[in-house]
């Protein structure tokens, strides 16, 4: 197993994802995202290729922080670092508000109502958006 | 001169003035079950409890009809990948490629994504599928849809697909056109006669690429949303009678016509009733025109 490779499992491994669970798939370390693809999956050289799979963490100053679309993915696995947020919490953190929470500083998977929503980051006692632009939009028209 | 009108196709088109109806009416809003983020029952689950009218469909366990006044767009289940807003005519082309698991799968002009993520749920994301397109904001909601829903055996790639140069790679090609897209149209007018003849021209090079591009004995789906003849029959019947492909019959579980053998002067063949037409008034939906193609050994 390559290095980085390790790098991920162990990122992922922070929100209880087992490493063996990961061997479905293929990790691949694109620049300084990690993506998750098919296990079989097949490039082409002959095609100018964008993306591959999914990005599932991307490198930050903070350390590897896991995307919300890639948490959603692996949601049922998820047993660590999640934070419930009820409606009104939501609708302030995509406003940019920080919630107080009593969680330790780092990326959080984000609940709300048992469904893993996606990626918050916990610094002093407060919890934040990193939800992509189209999630945070279509929370905010819950509203 | 004035532009042509729907009634061009007066002739080919069984209950026209259904198909008149059809088209200035409201359609069905439909959407797509994603395997990848959610069970079918918990969808179904909230779904109920979002939506008043919650409709399972009998031709595809993965379809499901809302209310007309429902705008399954703008939910945030919709946001989390669990299903794609989809009108069933444009559902049906992926089941009659219908890959199997691990293959080698190309979407050739892919973008916005519904059916290449279609393909990827049909393949349990397994195997490949380069999903590629030649336009860059095409590409940009190709790229965000297929990371919403969670495919992982996807290759989203930037070419004009009439100018790649390989052969022989896919065991399976969706070559669903560039086209005038008259089955998408809310009133009668139809496109100028160039544009049809110039996107006649860029399918018929496309779906010859295809060919090159399939492994022998691979199946290749060409697709529209128009009812040219010109960018449907005529294309299909031009590779017929220049490569080693033959034509396969479908077994659609949809209503549809048969493609068409001739118009006016032009004879296409009568293989090419094995080509399936759906119209508006079909399903409630846009048009669709499919023909199934096996690539010889």
């Amino acid at each position: 197993m390559q290095s980085s490779e390790r790098e991920a499992e162990e990122a992922l491994a922070l929100f209880g994802i087992d490493k063996e669970l990961l061997k479905k798939w293929r990790i691949e370390k694109i620049c300084s995202s990690f993506w998750l693809m098919s296990k079989d999956i097949k490039a082409f050289e002959c095609f100018n290729i964008q993306t591959k799979g999914l990005r599932i963490l991307e490198k930050t100053k903070l350390g590897l922080k896991p995307t919300s679309y890639g948490l959603q993915l692996l949601a049922p696995h998820i047993k660590m670092r999640t934070i419930d947020l009820s409606m009104q919490e939501l609708l302030s953190i995509i406003k940019g508000i920080g919630v107080e929470k009593n969680a330790e500083d780092g990326y959080v998977a984000i609940r709300h109502k048992g469904i893993v929503l996606g990626c918050g980051l916990a610094k002093n006692g407060k919890i934040y958006s990193q939800f992509p632009k189209a999630l945070a939009q279509a929370i905010a028209e819950l509203d | 001169m004035g532009r042509e009108t729907l009634f061009r196709y007066k002739e080919i088109i069984p209950d026209f003035d259904a198909f008149l109806q059809a088209i200035k009416g409201p359609r069905n809003v439909t959407i797509r079950w994603n395997p990848h983020k959610i069970t079918r029952e918990r969808l179904l689950e909230l779904l109920n409890e979002s939506f008043e009218v919650v409709e399972e469909i009998s031709w595809y366990e993965s379809a499901f009809r809302l209310g007309p006044n429902d705008r399954p767009g703008k939910s945030l289940y919709h946001a989390l990948g669990y299903y794609y807003v989809q009108e069933e005519s444009a559902m049906v082309a992926p089941l009659v490629l219908d890959p199997k698991k691990n293959s080698i799968v190309l979407d050739m002009c892919a973008a916005p994504g519904g059916k290449t993520t279609q393909l990827s749920a049909i393949m349990e994301n397994s195997g490949t599928i380069i999903a590629n397109d030649k336009a860059i904001p095409r590409l940009k909601s190709l790229v965000s849809n297929v990371s919403r829903l969670g495919c992982l055996n996807v290759i989203v790639t930037w070419n004009d697909a009439r100018f790649i140069e390989a052969k022989e790679l896919f065991d399976y090609i969706l070559l669903d056109a560039p086209c005038t897209a008259e089955g998408n149209l809310t009133d009668i007018k139809l496109m100028p006669t160039h544009m049809r003849e110039s996107l006649s021209r860029i399918q018929k090079a496309l779906l010859a690429k295809a060919y090159d591009l399939a492994k022998p004995g691979a199946t290749i789906v060409y697709c529209t949303c128009t009812f040219a003849p010109e960018e449907n029959e005529q294309i299909v019947a031009s590779i017929l009678n220049s490569k080693n492909v033959r034509i396969e019959s479908l077994h659609l579980k949809v209503p549809h016509e048969p493609g068409l053998e001739s118009f006016g002067s032009q004879c296409y063949g009568s293989e090419l009733k094995k080509a399936a037409r759906i119209y508006p008034h079909h399903l409630n939906s846009g048009g669709a025109f499919i023909a199934k193609l096996r690539k010889g050994s």
